[in-house]
């Protein structure tokens, strides 16, 4: 009976401290009458996973925007508020649920991964949301929900790219992450080279596992299927270096390489990787943004401590638009959802992408197009 | 010679498996616990000798670092589950082991982060056996594996030491009643079993990719090699499903054309497993017994 | 409000399967590791049957069906298999479902899953679904009273505390097992495709090992086998998680440490399990 007495009261405790945070949050209302003081803005991001790294840049970047925007004698003050997304769909979805439910959020910036903004997207109109995500990239996004938006670039132009570029082999081969990015961009390019070089053939079309770190089997049945040119497709990080680093064992013999983002950050000559196998592959990803702004942006974050290391240059700055543009608009609107929408649906907008980006009612910023990139003595240059 | 080289490759992960398998087997005799946490305290070792040499520690100064925490995760694994093993609380101290490894994996991803680290800075050129390639990570895998097992072997057949501890296996009770101190020699093998996790650890490391849950892909794997294998049977069994069930799989999804990819291969693993634990329950290489 | 109903809906909701993995781990002692590949599968089924154009009801009776095909597999499995095998083959089986889901994109989506599943008109509000879910955990727990009160509940015992003597007293061990792992199979199912119809959304990780190990502690904080305590263990467990938001800890380690929290409590639990197990003759 003691131990009884004891887990009711726990039980008990727990469901009144549960209710005590619960009435202290906000009221559910939709609309303002006047402005603000505080506007909420909910960020779903990887906080925990391998997709980690993004998440904490992320927030690097969203910190130093805030501290432009909320001056000391500014009268509305955003607030940011993060949930784990884990880069899945169900995690999404609950960590959406907990801001709008509880934290009386109806912005946000998010989902990263796209399995994340395609799991949150259908439930933002009947929750009376918005969000804007500065990552998410695959096509599938558009038209889940007239009440998402992306500054990303779309993979189905990854897609093409590399598919123009893969269209010049009559055998190629390909190899991917079995993560939602590296999915997008293999079933994009694989359907753009269907259509634009239908007489190139896939002789080998392997896919790996997240979290595998073994490819020398992958790699050997790849080279025995005696391809023209390899796409390498893994995800972001020290995997994909060290996919390299064993592909560079063995012996490739004239096969031209391509891939996605995944070489653009580091630099790939100092994960081991030897130059003379890495020079001359070719990444195709979004265009080169050098502007002194973002590049002041950069160093700044990097003073503070932090990294845009993993994020890249695009991806820095659609960050910084998105939360620069969120904050704007709620501010501007009082936080009402609806006409944030209409507005980012029809305005034009300046940020560290470029000037005059608009999404023109679509789902996606419009104009971005791609960058090629070829690595040269392990790092990449664009090539204009 | 495609077939060699994937054959190649193949042996070297098995060898990785096996010696986690050969780690399991040793503690379930004396506990009759399957100690799911040793591919965590393998992972958690081979963290150890990279943060030793990320402070510029020299290789016998990480050597002590890899020994002493060696010994402290042994001692922790060990105390944990010392009463249910000693109540014969088998399937309680499975369920704590199992725990343990993910806390453990856990809290290394707290620490060090969930993106992969190499373990080594250095590269060493790969040997090339005609037109066989293996990278220096797996010769020395493959050397290591041979040594290890052929030692166990030899301990637990010719000395003293072995003796007692397939005493302890046999029937604990019996054994003490002998003389033999059956909680020491578990706190022996626990330690002598955790550096041979640490050692898997480091080598599958230096092979591949140091992340938090480097010891989880093999740990399942070694895990069904060990029932495959038949846990209360000789060790052969357990190092033949070891091999078994990293070489066929391997070998299925590499020589086959298709959309048969590396991402199956946890189904083939799964079949493969069934279907021998259907024909033989108790044991690939286990006879049954009279049926009453 | 809506958050609390929407946390009162998941508790509702983990309740059904607690109460089936309840009896067949908790009062008849089979370790039984897949049940995320259960719940994980009749989930998956209804949303590709109703994407494909079933009708509603028979997709239900569809993914309730296969739910109860892959519960009399288990249990085909536990008849022919011992113990250390079968906690062996379930705990595969959660590893390659996994990769089956991920790898088989044309049915399942693969890694992106299936998006924008409509919840009928009748479970629309969440306090809609929070009552269904309590109606749903209200049916559970009276079943789990009437077996733990009737033979059935005796007989779940026997076959944790001596299956001999069981087989000896005229009740067949095999078919008492088998017949557990079908109901929790069945209660699996249900929760599934309710759990379903809350996310609106689908993927791998829709149940994994997170799931095993919030069951499991569910099933270790329990330990008696009460209605009472595996209610009380539920609403615990399926609360504690919420209670990290209130911390300032680093967003960086707060999945993480959610986990580690998790473990430690199983940890925790398992340890006072064992206490409270009679001893064996100590060596």
């Amino acid at each position: 009976m003691p131990s009884l007495t004891r887990k009711l009261a726990a039980a008990l405790t727990l469901g009144a401290l549960f209710l005590a945070g619960c009435g202290a949050a906000p009221a559910d209302t939709a609309e303002a009458p006047a402005a603000p003081a505080v506007v909420k803005i909910g960020v779903i991001a990887p906080l925990s996973g391998d997709a980690a790294a993004y998440s904490t840049e992320m927030q690097a970047v969203i910190q130093n925007r805030l501290a432009k925007i909320n001056t000391p004698t500014a009268a509305t003050k955003v607030e940011v508020v993060y949930e784990d997304g884990k880069c899945e769909g169900a995690s999404a979805v609950a960590a959406f649920h907990k801001l709008v439910d509880f934290d009386g959020v109806r912005l946000f910036l998010g989902g990263v991964c796209s399995s994340e903004t395609l799991a949150v997207a259908p439930l933002l109109q009947q929750a009376g949301a918005v969000a804007v995500s500065a990552l998410s990239s695959n096509p599938a996004i558009a038209g889940v929900s007239p009440a998402q938006f992306s500054l990303s670039y779309r993979d189905d132009d990854i897609g093409k790219g590399l598919a123009t570029e893969l269209g010049k082999h009559t055998k190629v081969a390909i190899i991917s992450e079995q993560i939602d990015y590296a999915q997008g961009i293999h079933d994009a390019t694989v359907a753009n080279l269907k259509k634009l070089a239908p007489n190139t053939q896939i002789v080998a079309d392997e896919v790996f596992p997240t979290g595998e770190t073994n490819f020398r089997n992958l790699l050997a049945k790849v080279l025995a299927a005696k391809p023209e040119a390899v796409l390498f497709d893994p995800n972001v990080g020290k995997n994909a270096a060290n996919l390299l680093r064993q592909a560079a064992e063995l012996k490739w013999n004239g096969i031209k390489f391509y891939s996605n983002a995944a070489y653009l950050a580091a630099d790939v000559g100092l994960a081991g990787v030897p130059n003379t196998f890495s020079n001359g592959m070719v990444l195709i990803d979004a265009p080169q943004i050098d502007t002194p702004e973002l590049a002041a942006l950069q160093a700044e974050i990097k003073a503070a401590g932090g990294s845009t290391e993993n994020l890249g240059a695009y991806y820095t700055a659609s960050t910084a638009d998105g939360i620069d543009l969120l904050a704007k608009l709620a501010i501007e609107f009082h936080g009402d959802a609806a006409q944030i929408q209409t507005a980012l649906a029809t305005s034009t907008f300046d940020g560290f992408i470029g000037k005059g980006l608009k999404f023109g009612g679509e789902a996606f910023v419009q104009g971005v197009g791609v960058g090629k990139y070829v690595l040269t003595d392990g790092k990449a240059v664009y090539q204009k | 010679m495609h077939f060699l080289q994937i054959l190649l490759t193949s042996f070297v992960f098995g060898t990785q498996v096996m010696l986690l398998a050969v780690a399991l087997h040793t503690t379930y005799a004396v506990s009759r616990i399957f100690q799911l946490a040793f591919g965590a305290v393998g992972t958690a070792l081979a963290y150890a000798v990279w943060a030793g040499g990320q402070a510029g520690f020299g290789w016998f100064s990480n050597f002590i670092l890899f020994l002493i925490l060696a010994g402290g995760l042994a001692a922790a694994h060990f105390y944990l589950l010392e009463k249910v093993t000693v109540h014969h609380h088998t399937l309680i101290g499975t369920l704590l082991s199992f725990a343990f490894g993910m806390g453990l994996e856990a809290l290394l991803a707290i620490i060090f982060g969930a993106d992969g680290k190499q373990l080594t800075a250095e590269t060493f050129a790969p040997w090339h056996f005609g037109e066989l390639t293996l990278p220096f990570s797996g010769v020395l895998t493959l050397a290591f594996g041979g040594v290890l097992a052929t030692g166990f072997v030899f301990i637990l057949e010719y000395t003293q030491a072995g003796r007692q501890l397939r005493a302890v296996a046999e029937n604990t009770a019996l054994a003490t009643g002998q003389g033999v101190q059956a909680r020491r020699v578990r706190l022996i093998i626990f330690g002598v079993v955790t550096l041979l996790a640490g050692a898997t650890g480091w080598l599958r490391a230096w092979d591949t990719l140091l992340t938090p849950n480097l010891g989880f892909n093999l740990i399942t794997v070694a895990f069904i090699a060990l029932v495959v294998g038949g846990p209360r049977a000789r060790l052969s069994g357990t190092v033949a499903a070891a091999y078994l069930l990293t070489v066929v799989p391997d070998l299925t999804v590499s020589l086959t054309s298709g959309d048969l990819s590396t991402s199956w291969k946890p189904v083939l693993v799964f079949g493969l497993a069934a279907v021998l634990l259907l024909l033989r329950p108790n044991g690939i290489f286990t006879r049954t017994q009279r049926a009453v | 409000m809506n958050y609390l109903l929407s946390q009162l809906f998941r508790t509702f909701n983990w309740l059904a399967p607690a109460t089936g993995l309840h009896l067949v781990i908790g009062v008849a002692g089979i370790l039984f590791a897949a049940f995320p590949v259960i719940f994980s599968l009749a989930a998956y089924t209804f949303a590709i049957a109703v994407r494909a154009g079933v009708p509603f009801w028979p997709a239900i009776l569809l993914a309730l069906g296969l739910a109860l095909l892959a519960g009399g597999f288990f249990a085909l499995l536990f008849v022919r298999l011992s113990a250390d095998s079968f906690l062996v083959f379930t705990f595969a089986a959660l590893l390659a479902y996994d990769a089956l889901l991920k790898s088989w994109t044309s049915v399942t989506g693969g890694t992106l899953g299936i998006a924008g599943i409509v919840r009928p008109e009748w479970l629309a509000t969440d306090a809609r679904l929070a009552l269904a879910g309590g109606i749903l955990a209200a049916v559970v727990l009276v079943a789990e009273y009437l077996i733990l009160r009737g033979p059935a509940g005796r007989a779940l015992h026997g076959l944790k505390e001596n299956p001999v003597l069981l087989a000896a007293s005229g009740v067949s061990p095999a078919r008492t097992g088998s017949v557990v792992l079908l109901w929790a199979a069945f209660c699996l199912g249900v929760s599934g495709i309710f759990y379903l119809w809350y996310l609106q959304f689908l993927s791998p990780g829709f149940s994994d090992w997170h799931d095993l190990v919030v069951g499991l502690s569910i099933i270790f904080l329990a330990l008696r086998p009460r209605v009472w305590a595996i209610v009380l263990a539920t609403f615990v467990v399926t609360w504690l998680p919420e209670l990290l938001r209130f911390l300032p800890l680093p967003t960086a380690v707060l999945g993480h440490l959610r986990v580690l929290i998790y473990l430690v409590l199983l940890i925790v639990l398992l340890l006072r399990h064992s206490a409270r197990l009679p001893t064996q003759r100590a060596v």
